[in-house]
């Protein structure tokens, strides 16, 4: 019976559980081990306490090899089966199987988490991207060893991702170069037999190969020469080096343990993290697996790690800036593609998902297919699928047609397409080429036009026709890039991120055509929170969603004024996260996903849910109330953003909207102003009464206010009434201003706020008013209808208990125009 | 079992499957239906349904889900209980407990046979698998209820059949209340019983009827 031991140093703490095992392997952050046990099951068992998990998968022959990607949420698993399968931790599902051949002997799962090697029985060196594609297949490049041996062909990845050790044919160790896969040269000398096992020290400074002839050697990766040499009593079956690189635990074929420690002369400088040039994954480096020797045979297996100081950064952090002080900075984003998924769980990815309708990308052999679908199939026609040749990444849906690009690679340049659903022309799909080393980044495609912005910070403008339009300079790195009617909004890098890791992100709204720069500024994030969705709402605000799950929507207000609509964190449910599409009605339309995949998969289709926005309006004591002026306070967004387009231009069809906008504003606001009226809050009520839009609406909150017979409100509504009706009678708003005997005048092209003396008066509930309705003369008018002037200041607020019957129910609809 | 005709049935397979089209389904329609006045909503003499919005799950009755379906107006999402996962744990828990049926909806072989027939493509890759496992499941539920009929041959003894579906109650009512007629025809035959009954004060006084359970 083998015997599972976990041993740390300090403090001391030891479980032994006894389970026949054939291989297994540590996940990075020290959580759980996978074991591939007798009868050919990989299972989990937690760390420390070796608590039983799931079952990872099961096999028919004998499992081999076990490796965790670098973030520890996959793993793959091989014997002698046919075939490599790569399981999803979290839900131990089989991801992909690769189509490797029987009898692997080895796995090694790159150190950047693209890649997975292998070597099998007969020799053979397999590189697979995790994808699926086979990258690299040679055969013969491993020694062949017996089936049934316990040879094991171990390769090894160098920390930094970089090189891929692999015993050789000639008693050497191949170091093959990643992405071009060339042999790069090769360690031979020392050994006499063939190299059994290979292993990078955690700095990734040396390499210890493993002998055939019982000889251990080190060799300093950069000068390719022997620092040191030992010999075993048995050949090495697999060893790992201690975190810190001092010392060395082997394990031979015949179940000896062997430490190996003072491994580097003292001449050499030991690796350490103050030495290392690469130290990107800090102790986890080492976190060993060990095998025993041949099916059957009794041996314990050593796990030997130690507890992660507290002090140590976290070895989850990726590869981030150069360090400062000891201390890791965080990096700055990625760039986005609003409504795409990762590349690599699953060979089908979406490329775009918009309320329009999605791109999906399937992976076939040697190539993929993409195919596009309409949410609403009645809209539009469907459009056939093609086989794309030029692995396209990034996808954008536009309403007449959709924008494909594809990431520079070695030797092939990024390309551009665009391929209109239907076209009167013949010939109306395009296609660039972009400069060598240049790559696009993000793509957007909008009704009369698409962008793309590249690597080299050019934001591209194309006509449908593809026509070059413009090419403009950003001033960072894109990040994101979002289309709807004639508005394009691009966010890059403004700086560097904060120590808290919260991205500087800044954003440029682009009109078209003629070229205008609409807007530009700071997009707001929660703390340590990156951009994850970037869209427009259905009035065109634009719209950011952050990785902290809260969306914020841009009202035209003063220029740049961001107000959160929807926390994910309040409003939604534990467990789930949610995978924004777009917002539409004041809702935010998104796909909900589990905490362990944050994002839907393609098969079967992901059904949209619609979330409401809600403003975090504070509550005092009645959450109705906070929900009608959560909802006030959103539409005030939009409001405040129509009202701006409005000034700029004088489409009907937004005139329109406006109005509908104002007239559903106004009857919030008059149900809050009942609401008060029936808590006996004027002054509140009164607040309300000034702010909304439309004459109708006051004349139905002076009506409320006659019936909850709240004299002195209605006196003052009067007056109000009386001064909006001045302004509708005389244009001219000069008119009207001498009338407010003392008070300063204020024009009423002017919509800021009313001066500093009123500025108290319920910030919360004011709406901006519009230009060419009678209540932006309310501003100058204000500071009279709060004076005593006119009504006692003693007099009681209602003089009799209004009836409770609710003049609203006979007339339903009173605001309604 | 006995055979039966189809006729000697009190409704035929094809009128259960007409009153479980009343079942409600969720169904993912590809269409926006424009109605501004009712909010997407449809509003018919069976009731009010909707928001029809693309890509936005909803529930429709049956009828109207195979409809649409028909059309290629939407996508039907299979109900939760025909989840391959979730049959499975059914078959076990009918396998393991011969004492009791497991709880599935009253007309779910309807269902399953109309989603079978009309929807085969809500299924996916599982849609083998899904079949199999209900005519697994109705199989060994018929095989149960069998059973459970068998131990009437003496007649003291009860049998306790809860949670069936409308088709297997439809299936064994006519030999069941037969067999219950002749058990109670052939009682006075019975020495013992006759005994018994005679043994009793008042033997034409039959004891007060048994409280039905309300079914669930």
């Amino acid at each position: 019976m083998d015997t599972l031991t976990y041993v740390v140093q300090e403090p001391v703490h030891q479980v032994t559980l006894s389970i026949p095992l054939h291989c297994l392997a540590v996940n990075p952050a020290g959580t759980q081990v996978a074991v591939a046990d007798d009868i050919n099951y990989v299972k989990f068992y937690k760390l420390p306490d070796l608590e039983k998990g799931d079952v990872a998968t099961r096999f028919t022959l004998p499992v081999r090899a076990v490796s965790f990607s670098p973030d520890g949420t996959k793993l793959v698993a091989a014997g002698d089966d046919a075939g490599i399968k790569l399981v999803n931790v979290a839900d131990t599902k089989v991801l992909r199987t690769f189509k490797a051949g029987p009898y692997t002997r080895s796995l090694a799962y790159d150190p950047e988490g693209e890649y997975v090697a292998s070597v099998a029985a007969d020799g053979s060196l397999q590189v697979w991207h995790v994808a699926g594609k086979a990258e690299l297949r040679l055969p013969r490049a491993a020694p062949k060893v017996d089936a049934a041996s316990a040879a094991r062909s171990l390769l090894a990845w160098h920390p930094d991702g970089s090189l891929l050790a692999v015993p050789g044919c000639d008693n050497d160790v191949t170091v093959y170069e990643r992405l071009s896969w060339e042999p790069a040269y090769s360690l031979a000398g020392p050994h006499s037999a063939r190299v059994n096992a290979v292993c990078f020290s955690p700095d990734g400074l040396y390499v210890v190969t493993a002998g055939q002839d019982r000889l251990l050697v080190v060799w300093d990766v950069a000068e390719k020469s022997v620092v040191a040499t030992r010999t075993t009593p048995d050949p090495v079956s697999d060893m790992a080096w201690q975190p810190e690189g001092t010392a060395l635990l082997c394990i031979t074929e015949s179940c000896g343990v062997v430490l190996w420690t003072d491994v580097l002369p003292e001449s050499r400088q030991q690796p350490s993290p103050s030495a290392g040039r690469h130290r990107l994954r800090s102790e986890d480096g080492s976190a060993s697996s060990l095998l025993d020797g041949s099916k059957g045979t009794d041996l314990a297996d050593f796990i030997d790690r130690d507890i992660p100081e507290p002090s140590k950064p976290a070895a989850q952090v990726p590869a981030g800036r150069p360090q400062l002080d000891g201390q890791r900075w965080p990096s700055p984003q990625g760039p986005i593609q609003s409504g795409s998924t990762p590349a690599g769980d699953t060979r089908r990815r979406w490329l775009a998902f918009s309320l329009l309708g999605c791109i999906s990308s399937r992976m076939e052999e040697g190539q993929s297919v993409v195919e596009v679908a309409f949410h609403d199939a009645a809209s539009h026609k469907r459009v056939p699928l093609f086989s794309d040749f030029r692995d396209f990444c990034m996808a954008s849906l536009g309403p007449k047609g959709a924008l494909y690009a594809s990431a520079a690679a070695v030797g092939t340049p990024s390309m551009l397409m665009y391929r209109p659903f239907q076209s009167w022309a013949a010939g109306g799909e395009w296609c660039f080429t972009l400069p060598a080393a240049v790559s696009a980044v993000c793509v957007a495609a909008g009704g009369s036009f698409c962008a793309v912005t590249t690597s080299d910070r050019l934001l591209r403008v194309f006509a449908l026709s593809g026509v070059q339009m413009s090419v403009i300079s950003l001033p960072g790195a894109p990040v994101a890039l979002a289309v709807q009617g004639n508005v394009l909004a691009a966010v890059w890098h403004a700086g560097l991120p904060a120590g808290d890791g919260s991205q500087a992100l800044e954003y440029t709204l682009y009109e078209f055509a003629p070229l205008t720069q609409a807007a530009s500024g700071r997009v707001p994030l929660g703390t340590g929170a990156a951009l994850a969705w970037l869209g427009f709402g259905e009035a065109g605000e634009l719209a950011a969603y952050d990785t902290a799950a809260v969306l914020r929507m841009r009202s035209g207000d003063a220029g740049n004024l961001w107000v959160p609509v929807f926390d994910g964190a309040a409003c939604g449910k534990p467990g789930e996260v949610y995978w924004p599409v777009g917002v539409a009605g004041g809702e935010l339309v998104c796909v909900s996903c589990s905490d362990a995949v944050q994002h839907p998969r393609v098969i079967p289709r992901p059904a949209l849910s619609r979330l409401a926005l809600r403003v975090p309006a504070l509550s005092a004591g009645d959450d109705a109330v906070a929900n009608l002026e959560a909802e006030l306070l959103r539409r005030n967004v939009t409001l405040s953003h129509l009202r701006e387009l409005v000034g700029g231009n004088g489409d009907p069809a937004i005139d329109a909207r406006l109005a509908s906008e104002e007239a559903e504003a106004d009857r919030t606001l008059l149900r809050l102003f009942q609401a008060a009226l029936k808590g006996e809050k004027l002054a509140r009520a009164l607040d309300l009464a000034t702010c909304v839009a439309l004459p109708q609406s006051l004349e139905g909150a002076l009506r409320l206010a006659r019936h909850h017979r709240a004299l002195a409100l209605v006196e003052r509504l009067q007056l109000l009434q009386q001064h909006s009706h001045a302004g509708v009678e005389d244009d001219d708003p000069a008119d009207v201003v001498p009338m407010d005997a003392g008070e300063p005048s204020i024009p009423s092209t002017e919509r800021a706020t009313p001066p500093a003396g009123t500025q108290p008066l319920s910030t919360a509930t004011r709406s901006p008013v519009r230009a060419h309705t009678p209540a932006a003369l309310l501003p100058s008018i204000k500071a009279n209808l709060f004076d005593a002037r006119g009504v006692r200041a003693d007099e009681p607020a209602c003089k009799r208990k209004a009836p409770a019957a609710n003049p609203f129910a006979r007339k339903p609809k009173a605001p309604k125009m | 079992m006995v055979h039966l005709q189809e006729t000697d049935l009190l409704f035929t397979p094809a009128e259960l499957e007409f009153f479980a089209e009343d079942e409600e389904v969720e169904i993912v329609p590809n269409f926006q239906l424009q109605d501004l006045v009712n909010d997407d909503m449809l509003n018919i003499a069976a009731g009010t349904y909707g928001p029809f919005r693309p890509s936005s799950i909803t529930q429709v009755p049956l009828w109207m889900a195979l409809m649409l379906h028909k059309r290629r107006k939407c996508r039907i999402n299979p109900p939760a209980w025909m989840a391959a996962a979730q049959l499975e744990a059914v078959l076990e828990g009918e396998r393991n407990r011969p004492e009791k049926f497991q709880a599935l909806p009253f007309h779910y072989q309807e269902v399953a046979h109309l989603l079978f027939t009309h929807a085969k493509d809500s299924f996916g890759g599982d849609l083998v698998q899904v079949q199999d496992l209900v005519a697994e499941v109705a199989r060994v539920r018929r095989n149960k209820i069998q059973a459970g009929l068998r131990e009437l041959q003496s007649a003291l003894s009860a049998v306790k059949l809860l949670d069936l579906g409308y088709m297997e109650v439809n299936q064994i009512r006519p030999f069941f209340k037969a067999s219950l007629d002749r058990f109670f025809r052939l009682l006075p035959l019975d020495p013992e019983r006759q005994e018994a009954a005679e043994a009793e004060p008042t033997p034409g006084q039959r004891p007060p009827p048994r409280q039905l359970r309300r079914g669930t």
